[in-house]
């Protein structure tokens, strides 16, 4: 039933191959949760929290079924979805409540990049004054349309990859001890760190509204599932890296466990590789940012029919207001705890949608429509 | 099209955004590459560092200037050590980092959470504990072409490729932090213008509360990690026989249950005989046996001897607590505190020699 409720068709010069899925839907999970979530996930199920990666991965990769199903069944993104499914006011509503979530991720995302520049590298830095210029940046990104990011997506996931060897120098004084006794915690535990570690998989949820811009969308499938799985794994093996390497008691006291493994890292030419890794990381971040801000501005534009670049001003300026008046490390925390909960909620209402339009198509076939 | 519009003013911002941070090139900093701190009394704490001064040329070994200031914070100290320098002081190159024995035995607490807390210091600094003055072994200088730091980083990587465990701050950190696990640091001696490795301070904490002797650290090495290094000598019917360490695995079992556990450490030792007074004595194999046996008793009475001495410290740097805490269930720091001095403890090394030399 391909009837593309309030349905619109994307021009072939504007879309992505299906390809391309892998690099969105990696690259908009990677962001700075990885860089220090592997405190986070070990005070729930302490050393065992590995497997809650394992459990989370599995849930998302379950998500990201029921998301193509959606998707499929009615053939447009989400504001169509939710048109079909609540109407116009209350399906706009919603539609507004998701582009504020998309915004608020491309903010935790931000405030909490500038965060790490203030304590690693330039304690003295000017927050408003970077985040204009990473903005504009992310402005001049977004403007160009979805072909535009997906580039910086391909060259993020690319760029990030190097830093991924890097693992190898911890693991080679680390104590695989630490990791014994394994599966000690107990399934309650196991699944709260799977919930802590929800912030580090947000963002393959943004496919409800790039989906039709994929070219060849059966195809894509295979692409999401290979990138939310690309993403497992290398969230497994920086947890396990990091484990071994810290004991228990000992990451506790460390914030960015990521960044602080890099520190072990030494070469001749270059003592010390964390800002190597930081600026690298700077890359990473910047399709982040943009993603959110797309999907963030496209929801306004599909509803009302204005352009898109109004939208994105507005935003831009939220943005900028809000990382500026953000100013300690107990606030980022709190950010971070908060949209980690919120993305938490959102995920879990996929189900629900999928479960409303499983029950909404057997009514509509019953009635004959 | 947008471009054409943006791309001014973004270029204009990136010009002006390298203003925006106040920074030094290396030229206009003091870089310093050894620290140390020294007991004064009670309260007052005086610290050296070693900044050194590159020359034009690359062969030119740079000259090193000392700062000393003597106060009792940390930070009073930092603004002092400023308070005498020209340029900035800073430790994104710090290298080797030493505290003298009294301040190691009064508490170096405050002193390692400031070092886990910078983030400009790096996880590899070497960190050590003398037997007298920093100020003195920072001071002198020991090579007619090497700096002072260079120096210092030299003989503890030469020795710990040698019979001394690798130690560095992180490793120190991981035991600091970590339950049932104590740290440990090389300890140094400066005696008339020269500077050695006398043994490892062994830590509960911040305290030093043990040193390991020279001559115990190869058997001590045996015990933490797999090497391949050093020569031991013993004494056999009158002779003198040292043998050469070419392979040393060692693993840690549990026996027994969580409430009543009995360690095994056993190490196997593949060795080399190096010295021996008479070689022809060497000839039969049944010789070669009586010495394997030798030197397996006399590591094993060593190593016994030597954790009955921490246990009775109640200084844990073999890391038992630790392991018994993830290979049979949840221990805390107190409850091993309790039980560490009385827990069996049993060492069963097997030396196996390989080769006699070339001659026989």
């Amino acid at each position: 039933m391909n009837d593309a409720k309030g349905g619109f068709n994307v021009p072939e010069n504007l879309m992505v191959t299906s390809t391309m899925t892998f690099f969105l839907v990696h690259s908009m999970q990677v962001g700075v949760g990885m860089l220090g979530f592997e405190k986070y996930i070990a005070e729930g199920a302490g050393y065992d929290a590995w497997i809650s990666i394992l459990v989370a991965g599995i849930a998302v990769h379950l998500l990201l079924w029921m998301i193509y199903r959606l998707l499929q069944d009615c053939g447009g993104d989400l504001v169509s979805i939710h048109n079909f499914l609540f109407g116009k006011y209350l399906g706009g509503l919603l539609n507004l409540v998701f582009s504020v979530y998309f915004l608020l991720l491309s903010l935790t995302v931000l405030r909490t990049f500038v965060e790490v520049i203030q304590v690693w590298v330039f304690p003295q830095l000017n927050v408003w004054l970077f985040a204009l210029v990473y903005l504009l940046l992310a402005y001049y990104f977004v403007i160009g349309g979805l072909r535009v990011i997906t580039g910086m997506c391909l060259l993020s996931v690319m760029l990030g990859l190097p830093l991924l060897f890097f693992k190898f120098f911890p693991l080679q004084i680390g104590d695989v001890n630490n990791l014994y006794p394994m599966i000690d915690a107990s399934v309650s535990e196991i699944l709260s760190s799977a919930k802590t570690s929800t912030l580090s998989f947000l963002g393959f949820e943004l496919l409800l509204l790039f989906y039709p811009f994929i070219k060849d969308q059966k195809a894509s499938k295979k692409w999401a599932h290979f990138g939310v799985f690309y993403t497992t794994m290398i969230y497994l093996v920086s947890a396990i890296v990091a484990f071994i390497y810290y004991n228990e008691d000992q990451l506790q006291h460390i914030t960015w466990a990521t960044i602080s493994l890099w520190k072990i890292v030494d070469f001749p030419f270059l003592q010390r590789f964390e800002y190597m890794g930081i600026g690298l990381w700077a890359y990473v971040v910047l399709p982040n940012i943009c993603l959110g801000l797309w999907a963030a501005s496209r929801i306004p534009k599909r509803m009302f029919k204005i352009k898109q670049k109004y939208v994105l001003w507005l935003y831009l300026v939220i943005l900028l207001v809000i990382s500026s008046l953000i100013d300690n490390r107990r606030t980022i925390d709190a950010l971070n705890t908060f949209t980690n909960q919120v993305g938490f909620y959102f995920l879990l209402y996929i189900p629900v949608l999928f479960i409303l339009m499983f029950i909404m198509k057997k009514v509509r076939y019953r009635h004959g429509i | 099209m947008e471009f054409k519009k943006l791309s001014p003013i973004i270029l204009a911002i990136t010009v002006f955004l390298t203003g925006c941070i106040p920074h030094q090139s290396v030229e206009e900093v003091s870089l310093v590459s050894l620290s140390g701190c020294d007991y004064v009394d009670e309260e007052l704490t005086e610290c050296t560092v070693a900044i050194p001064h590159y020359g034009r040329s690359k062969e030119e070994v740079p000259t090193e200037q000392y700062l000393s200031y003597t106060a009792k914070t940390m930070k009073e100290i930092d603004n002092g050590l400023e308070s005498k320098s020209p340029r900035p002081i800073r430790m994104g190159k710090l290298s080797v980092a030493l505290y003298d024995e009294d301040l190691a035995i009064k508490d170096l607490s405050d002193i390692i959470d400031m070092l886990a807390r910078d983030p400009h210091i790096g996880r590899d600094v070497q960190l050590g504990i003398v037997g007298g003055k920093t100020k003195k072994v920072i001071g002198t200088k020991y090579s007619e072409n090497q700096t002072t730091a260079d120096y210092l980083l030299g003989l503890v990587e030469q020795n710990e490729r040698n019979i001394f465990p690798k130690t560095n701050l992180h490793r120190f950190l991981y035991a600091y932090y970590g339950r049932g696990i104590d740290g440990y640091l090389p300890y140094f001696l400066w005696e008339e213008g020269e500077v050695r490795m006398e043994g490892l301070a062994l830590f509960k904490g911040g305290k030093f509360v043990h040193l390991v002797t020279n001559d115990e650290v190869l058997t001590f090495k045996m015990m933490v990690q797999n090497f391949n290094q050093g020569v031991q000598a013993i004494e056999l019917d009158g002779e003198e026989v040292a043998m050469e360490n070419i392979g040393s695995k060692v693993k840690y079992k549990i026996e027994g249950n969580k409430d009543n556990p009995k360690f095994v450490i056993s190490v196997k030792m593949n060795g080399v005989i190096s010295e021996i007074s008479d070689l022809n004595i060497l000839e039969t194999n049944k010789r070669v046996k009586k010495i394997e046996a030798a030197f397996s008793s006399f590591f094993e009475k060593k190593s016994k001897n030597m954790v009955a001495q921490f246990q009775e410290k109640n200084v844990d740097p073999l890391g038992l607590g630790h392991l018994l805490h993830h290979r049979k269930g949840e221990i805390t720091q107190e409850e091993w505190n309790m039980r560490y001095p009385d827990v069996p403890v049993d060492v069963q090394v097997t030396v196996d020699i390989i080769q006699t030399g070339i001659s026989s």
